[in-house]
């Protein structure tokens, strides 16, 4: 365990509204901090990994001039980064790759990109691969949709309540007062989030992600690496990934991609749900971490509602969740799988300020791509401390 | 099904789905008043959307047959705030996840319902809303 590939060096930028900016400013601004933070220089980088249209990485590595051996452009939505970080290690281990560098920038908010309220974010025309989104245009299925028809038949199947998904903005809200950085920080209540306006019902503003600018890195390296470098190493202990997707038909909607990865995370990883410390979940939607919790085992299925309540997922709780204020409160530039392993890592180091969880030695983080009704990835990462 | 009702004849037509050559066959039954599911001949399942492929046992030349029309209300959502045009001026529309008497499921819109009176379980009936000639939206309404 202590002996395996690392993350070494992570950077979240600071600002959430810049109009002035381009993807590549932020990436670029994040990989010199992150690799600042591991103390290496660029000619150490030697991998490179991104998300994003076509041939990003072409434009990133000409704008970071580095000459990376190896490549990953995996794009399956918002958990992409977590599949970065396992793709990473497992090439390190492979000995193709040393010090791999993970970056991501966007202007959503600048742009004025309405990613909850449109049917697919991303470009579509006649080359696109699916014929499917024809099925979807003429209903109106907007992203936002696709999460509360599982929502919705979460409550109908277990009886979740409006009240326990709030549970989960205002824990979040939380725990973005303890960031300076977050969008918002505000304390909410569940009151709020119940009277906040309805965008699909059961969902409401408040159990919907922010959309803010951003970009972020990570830098994973070898053990040789991470024995010499300025951060306490943070293992890549194990991991899954997995796409759902309607089945020809035959999909069950509570069958979340979360299903797929957890317990084989866990398993992989020598680890029970009981082992973890804290958990970073994409919260994309209130529901999206409610059906996680229940899919990583750290509650029957039905039983997220009742977990989620009661101050668990408060910092001082049994699972603290989210601490820098995750989606619903402190950043969502469209794909924020990187920031839960950027926190992750802060909290593995034991430098995570005021939001420290105390003696944290494995961190659970679950990131959804995609439209959890739908199409969607999840890629779960166990990572933990020496 | 032998009725054929269509709706919505006063408002903008909803986004043409793009044609091609594995669905523009669907999109002209449904214009015609008829839902296709794919048949394979193969293997025996049932599947949507329409593929030339069947998605089970992957045998090409996939058939179809015609749906009864009757359905189960899976899931749904009300919605309220929508970046598709069309879809605006329906606004607030239901989003429904609908599972067919066939045991096949499927994205609509549950229509001619108020929010307020859509439930999970619901018997529903298709219904048809034009959007050119070579398509038709597949809709449902309470059974
Ligand atoms: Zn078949």
């Amino acid at each position: 365990m202590s002996e395996g590939p690392a993350i070494v060096g992570v950077h979240e930028h600071p600002l959430r509204l810049a109009p002035d900016y381009t993807p590549l400013r932020f990436i670029g601004e994040c990989a010199a901090a992150a690799l600042a933070d591991a103390g290496l220089k660029p000619s150490d980088v030697d991998g490179l990994a991104t998300t994003g249209e076509p041939m990003a990485l072409n434009y990133i590595a000409e704008y970071l001039n580095v000459a990376p051996r190896w490549l990953d452009m995996t794009g399956i939505g918002g958990s992409s980064f977590l599949a970065h970080i396992l793709h990473a290690a497992d090439a390190i281990r492979q000995k193709r790759a040393n010090v791999v560098l993970i970056v991501y920038g966007s202007t959503a908010r600048s742009s004025a990109v309405a990613l909850g309220s449109s049917p697919r974010p991303e470009v579509v025309d006649a080359t696109s691969v699916s014929d499917a989104d024809g099925f979807e245009l003429p209903y109106g299925i907007i992203l936002a949709a696709q999460y509360a028809l599982v929502a919705q038949r979460h409550m109908h199947e277990y009886g979740t309540t409006r009240e326990q998904l709030a549970e989960i903005a205002v824990t979040c809200r939380a725990h973005a007062a303890m960031n300076p950085n977050a969008r918002y920080r505000d304390p909410i209540t569940v009151a709020d989030v119940i009277a906040s306006r309805p965008i699909a019902e059961p969902l409401h503003l408040l159990d919907c992600c922010v959309i803010t600018d951003g970009g972020g890195a990570v830098v994973v390296a070898s053990n040789e690496v991470a024995r010499n470098g300025r951060q306490k190493p943070v293992r890549i202990l194990a991991g899954r990934e997995a796409l759902a997707h309607g089945q020809g038909g035959h999909r069950r909607l509570l069958d979340v991609a979360a299903k797929q990865t957890g317990p084989g995370a866990f398993a992989d990883a020598g680890l029970r749900p009981s082992d973890v410390d804290l958990a970073m979940i994409y919260d994309s939607f209130t529901i999206t971490v409610l059906t996680t919790l229940e899919a990583m085992g750290f509650c029957k299925p039905g039983e997220g509602g009742a977990f989620v309540q009661n101050g668990r997922l408060r910092l001082g709780g049994e699972l603290p969740m989210n601490l820098e204020g995750g989606a619903l409160s402190n950043n969502h530039p469209g794909r924020r799988g990187i920031f839960l392993a950027i926190e992750a890592a802060h909290q593995l180091r034991g430098n995570a300020g005021m939001r420290q969880v105390q003696d944290a030695q494995v961190a659970l983080c679950h990131g959804t791509g995609g439209y959890l009704g739908g199409r969607h990835s999840g890629v779960t990462l166990l990572l933990g401390r020496d | 099904m032998s009725e054929k009702k269509t709706t919505g004849a006063a408002l903008t037509p909803r986004p043409a789905p793009r044609l091609t050559s594995q669905t523009a066959g669907y999109w002209k039954a449904a214009r015609e008043g008829w839902l296709l599911l794919g048949d394979c001949a193969a293997c025996g399942k049932l599947s949507h959307p329409p593929q030339t492929v069947c998605p089970f046992c992957w045998t090409a030349g996939l058939g179809n047959r015609k749906a009864s029309g009757k359905a189960t209300l899976n899931s749904f959502t009300v919605v309220h705030q929508s970046g598709v045009p069309a879809l605006r001026e329906r606004l607030p529309y239901i989003v429904a996840y609908v599972e067919l008497e066939e045991g096949i499921c499927l994205l609509s819109n549950l229509v001619n319902c108020p929010p307020a009176e859509a439930r999970i379980g619901m018997a529903l009936r298709v219904l048809f809303e034009a959007i050119t000639d070579e398509s038709a939206a597949v809709l449902f309404e309470p059974a």
